[in-house]
């Protein structure tokens, strides 16, 4: 998006702290995957499998982390549900909580964390870790998670920036050449910033690591970005994905 | 299922879209019923079901693809393995003892699994779990071409959010054949830790609300639940609606002389199941040329195809 339409934004929603990135598009709805590529080196980036940016279909395109904004316009009916499981999640019982859903929504994105551009044998024991590093809320107090549901609605997580702050244990195993879902929360309204670090042992290169921030934007109802009449800034895409 | 927590919203949803149906426009089409074999501890190999996949990623595929149904079980992300595609007769999803699990007490909103406390029963689950299969839908083959020639619809059911306009694939679970008080379910949980039931043979035996809706193109995971060991065949027919009108039997926008050819082999008398040679299917038959959807292709339907030719 332009400078111009992004300041309208920060005036909007009180983004305060966090500069987002200069030029970005807006991932509103679909699918796409949280990528974790590697040739010669990592390459973090966000795969669109089929979703709308900035209002337009698209098909099998790729991101650079901070070309494309994740829009987060679910918010949980009822908040935070109860119970001392959820307290990763940051915040009390039944506080104001949003959700990017592990079971793709209409009109929504369903985002996954993919590695399947990583060929079977690449890694050692085909595995690949990815650790929550930072998160940079809107307000500097929200908390991110990361987690799953289990078949009898046990929460189970991956990553939290709340309980006991970040660690190296805010880290799941990606399978190379598989593809997951999880559920993300965020406790408050704005543009979030999220680093992770992709790992692993490379069967030619040895451990290695590397990093990238991707952009979440929290959203009070879905029809928000579109009242904004973003336009059409398509400067991140990288063309067809490989 | 019972129909009593979702069934005013639903019937209304489907009584709507079947009055659509009448008039020109979304046009339903149904797969051939397709049965799944779930071995659960059962023996392997199994002679009639010779290809067990256990203890790996693997889905029911069910897309619609130029033009037609192709329900297949797809073994996937197999370490060394690649993807490969498998006839649902030769497959057996297998159920091993480490889906086994016994619960003291049954959690709220999850008793139409049809267990008992202390009892041991089955679930293949919706994540990824090192040691089981983990087994999902998958309509992702469905190319850009597939997906534009589906009809959004509202299917009206809030399970899972099928309550609003999309390319839906309806998945209805006809029939389970299985051991001796033996229930089937299928289930996912939401991130809120809700249960959305779409199936169990348990709660109210099997309705039209046994049902799971999933987007054409996406490939999603739930639970499946067993409650006796032995070999389960579940029956399953998909449906969705096309943009195409009933009688444009290639999809390609008209109804025109390649259409005209495939209909002497769907014709019969009235209220006689179409006979067509392999691989036309009867089902095939009324997708194309059943027009009055009363379950054969008779004059009145040649009437209403003769009206629709363009040549």
């Amino acid at each position: 998006m332009t400078g111009m339409v992004k300041g309208t934004f920060i005036v909007l929603f009180g983004v305060g702290m966090l500069a987002g990135p200069a030029t970005a598009a807006v991932l509103q709805s679909g699918h796409a995957d949280l990528g974790l590529g590697y040739e010669e080196g990592w390459d973090l980036h966000i795969h669109v499998e089929h979703g709308m940016v900035d209002g337009l279909p698209v098909i099998d395109e790729e991101y650079e982390p901070d070309a494309l904004i994740i829009l987060v316009p679910n918010k949980l009916l009822g908040g935070r549900p109860a119970g001392a499981a959820w307290d990763p999640i940051g915040n009390g019982a039944a506080a104001d909580t949003w959700l990017l859903s592990a079971v793709q929504q209409v009109g929504m994105p369903f985002v996954g964390i993919g590695a399947e551009e990583i060929a079977p044998g690449g890694f050692v024991n085909d595995e690949l870790t990815l650790t929550l590093t930072q998160v940079v809320s809107p307000s500097g107090a929200g908390h991110f998670a990361l987690y799953t549901t289990d078949g009898f609605g046990q929460p189970q997580f991956g990553m939290s920036s709340y309980e006991g702050g970040i660690t190296a244990a805010d880290a799941i195993t990606v399978p190379a050449g598989g593809h997951l879902h999880f559920n993300y929360s965020f406790t408050e309204l704005g543009l979030w910033a999220i680093t992770f670090e992709a790992s692993g042992t490379h069967s030619v290169d040895g451990p290695t690591a590397g990093s990238g921030t991707y952009y979440f934007h929290v959203v009070p109802e879905p029809a928000t970005l579109a009242l904004l009449g973003l336009g059409i800034v398509l400067a991140g895409r990288r063309g067809k994905a490989r | 299922m019972t129909r009593r927590l979702i069934a005013p919203t639903f019937i209304a949803g489907t009584l709507a879209l079947l009055a659509a149906t009448a008039a020109a426009g979304p046009t339903l089409v149904q797969s051939e019923i397709t049965t799944f074999y779930f071995g659960v501890e059962t023996v392997t190999p199994d002679p009639d079901h010779p290809d067990t996949l256990d203890n790996c990623h693997t889905d029911l595929d069910v897309p619609f693809l130029s033009c037609d149904w192709r329900p297949e079980v797809s073994p996937n992300d197999v370490p060394g393995g690649g993807d490969r595609q498998v006839d649902p007769e030769d497959a057996l999803l297998y159920v091993n003892s480490a889906a086994r699990i016994t619960l003291g007490s049954i959690p709220p909103g999850f008793e139409f699994i049809g267990i008992t406390p202390g009892v041991p029963f089955w679930v293949l689950p919706q994540n990824y779990a090192a040691g089981v299969l983990w087994l999902g839908f998958s309509s992702e083959t469905m190319s850009p071409a597939d997906r534009a020639g589906l009809s959004e619809w509202d299917p009206g059911d809030p399970r899972g959010g099928a309550n609003v306009a999309a390319k839906w694939i309806r998945i209805q679970l006809v029939d389970v054949r299985g051991p001796a008080g033996g229930n089937f379910s299928l289930w996912q949980t939401t991130g809120m830790g809700q249960a959305d039931a779409f199936m169990s043979t348990y709660d109210g035996g099997i309705t039209d609300v046994d049902v799971y809706h999933v987007l054409a193109g996406s490939h999603t995971h739930v639970n499946f639940g067993f409650t006796q060991p032995g070999l389960y065949e579940v029956d399953f027919r998909v449906s969705t609606y096309l943009v195409y009108d009933r009688g444009d039997t290639d999809c390609d926008a008209d109804v025109d002389l390649d259409d005209f050819v495939r209909l002497p082999e769907c014709v019969g008398g009235p209220d006689e199941a179409p006979a067509p040679a392999a691989p036309v299917t009867a089902q095939n038959c009324l997708n194309w040329f059943d027009f009055d959807q009363d379950g054969d292709v008779d004059l009145a339907d040649y009437a209403v195809f003769q009206a629709a030719y363009a040549g």
